[in-house]
C-alpha cells in the first residue's frame, strides 16, 4: 500500500498461489527479477560470454489498456557475474550490489470518475419588509473554525492520526542509502550535480565514458562514496 | 457572476482499478500487465482483491451514520446513509467497469430491514453475520426489476431469494 493510503477492511487468508498473482486495488505492482540487472551493459553472464543483447531494459509498461509511469525496483546482485573487473576491482569493490531489477507499477493516486455534473454556487436573495427582532450576524472566521473542527470529519480518528504525535514521541529518521559520485582528484568535489548514482559501477561506467570521450583525464576524476565529499 | 461550482460524481477511484477493462462480473476483477523488456514483450494477468476477499470494516472507516446507533424513533421518510471517510470506498473493490450509463455498483449495500423482515445467521464456520430474507420481504422491498420507474434506484436479487444475501449476490437496477 501507498503511504497516505488506509486499507480500513480486514481480508481473509488468501492461499499464495503460483499462477495467480492477487493485488489490492490501490496497491503498488512490483515485478522484479535476479537474472540480471537492468539499464547498464553487461560484459558477461555468470561464465559465459553472451551472443545477444548486452543491456537490458524495460521501456514501456502497459497496465490494462493505457501506458503508465514506473518506479524503480532494486535488488542485490554480484558485480563479478556480469562484468570483467580485474583482480584489483575484484579484492576492493563490495561483493554485492544494488542495481535495478524492475519497476514497480501503480495506478493513479489521483481520484477518478467518468462523468460529472456541475451546479453553480448561488446566494439566496432575501428582501426584509420591516425590522424585526433578529438581526443578521457576520460570523466570526476563529469561530466558524471552531465550529468546523466539531464536524463529521474533523471528529474522525483517520483526520486526526496525521497530527497526533507518536506515542514514543521520537521523530522519525530517515536514512538514504549509500550513494557514489564522480569528484575531482585534487579537491574531493562532486563534478557535477547529475553524477551521483546508487551504485559504484553505474559511477564507474560514466567515469570510463567521461574519459573515453576525451572530456576529462583520467587522473583528474575518481568515484568516491558520497560522504567522502568535500562539501 | 460565478461564485463557485458544486461537482457531483456518479462514483470515484483511485489506483489499478481504474484500469480494469474486463467488463465481466467475477468475484475479483483482473488487469493485464504488459511489458516491453528491449524489442520482447511478457504479458501477465493481476487480480484484484474483490468483496469476496474482505471479512471486516475497520469502524474507522465510518465518519457518520444516520441515524446513529440504538436510535429507536427515526423518522420513517427519512434517508438512512453511512457517510465513510475515504471518499472512494464504497466502490473500492468492485470487480467491474462502469456502466454506457456511468454508472458502477458499489461493492457494499446498506439494507434496512424491520425486526421481523429478516432472519440473523451466525455460524462458527463463517465470518461474518448474515441475514436471511423471507420471499414476501423481498417482494415488498424490491421492486420488479424488470418494470424500472423513472429515475428511481431499486435493488434485485437472484432467483432464488430465500437465501442468505451476500451482498455481492445484489444486483442494481434502475
Amino acid at each position: 500500500m501507498p503511504s497516505g493510503s488506509n486499507l480500513l477492511v480486514t481480508l481473509k487468508t488468501i492461499e499464495p498461489n503460483e499462477s495467480t498473482i492477487i493485488a489490492h486495488p490501490c496497491g503498488i505492482l512490483n515485478v522484479s527479477q535476479k537474472l540480471v540487472p537492468l539499464n547498464m551493459s553487461i560484459d558477461k553472464y555468470g561464465n559465459q560470454s553472451l551472443s545477444g543483447d548486452a543491456k537490458f531494459s524495460i521501456s514501456k509498461v502497459v497496465l490494462g489498456s493505457e501506458q503508465t509511469g514506473t518506479g524503480t525496483v532494486k535488488e542485490e546482485f554480484a558485480p563479478g557475474q556480469y562484468f570483467e573487473l580485474s583482480d584489483a576491482e575484484k579484492l576492493s569493490l563490495r561483493d554485492f550490489e544494488k542495481y535495478d531489477s524492475g519497476v514497480s507499477i501503480s495506478g493513479s493516486g489521483s481520484l477518478k470518475a467518468d462523468y460529472v455534473a456541475e451546479l453553480e454556487v448561488e446566494y439566496e436573495l432575501k428582501y426584509l419588509h420591516k425590522k424585526t427582532l433578529f438581526t443578521l450576524i457576520r460570523l466570526n472566521l476563529d469561530l466558524f473554525l471552531a465550529f468546523v473542527k466539531g464536524n463529521a470529519t474533523g471528529k474522525s480518528k483517520l483526520a486526526a492520526a496525521p497530527k497526533v504525535p507518536s506515542v514514543v514521541g521520537t521523530q522519525k529518521v530517515q536514512i538514504s542509502p549509500e550513494q557514489f559520485v564522480i569528484a575531482g582528484t585534487g579537491d574531493l568535489q562532486l563534478l557535477d550535480e547529475a553524477f551521483v548514482f546508487s551504485s559504484e559501477r553505474e559511477a564507474r561506467l560514466q567515469m570510463e565514458e567521461l574519459i573515453s570521450s576525451g572530456k576529462i583525464l583520467s587522473k583528474n576524476i575518481q568515484v568516491i562514496p558520497s560522504y567522502e565529499l568535500n562539501v | 457572476m460565478s461564485i463557485a461550482n458544486y461537482s457531483f460524481v456518479p462514483w470515484l477511484r483511485r489506483g489499478i482499478s481504474n484500469n480494469i477493462t474486463v467488463p465481466v462480473s467475477q468475484l475479483r476483477a483482473s488487469v493485464d500487465v504488459t511489458l516491453t523488456v528491449n524489442s520482447h514483450t511478457v504479458s501477465n494477468s493481476v487480480e484484484l482483491i474483490g468483496p469476496g476477499d474482505i471479512t471486516g470494516i475497520n469502524s474507522n472507516a465510518i465518519v457518520r451514520t444516520d441515524p446513529k446507533n440504538w436510535v429507536t424513533d427515526f423518522e420513517p421518510n427519512y434517508f438512512p446513509f453511512i457517510e465513510f471517510y475515504d471518499e472512494d470506498f464504497p466502490w473500492r473493490y468492485t470487480p467491474e467497469i462502469p456502466d454506457a450509463n456511468h454508472r458502477l455498483r458499489p461493492w457494499l449495500y446498506l439494507l434496512v430491514l424491520e425486526e421481523n423482515e429478516f432472519e440473523r445467521i451466525s455460524s462458527a464456520d463463517q465470518p461474518l453475520t448474515s441475514v436471511k430474507l423471507s420471499q414476501d420481504t423481498v417482494a415488498a422491498a424490491f421492486a420488479d426489476p424488470t418494470k424500472p420507474g423513472p429515475g428511481r434506484m431499486c435493488m434485485s436479487i437472484p432467483p432464488s431469494p430465500a437465501q442468505a444475501v451476500h451482498p455481492t449476490m445484489l444486483r442494481w437496477t434502475h
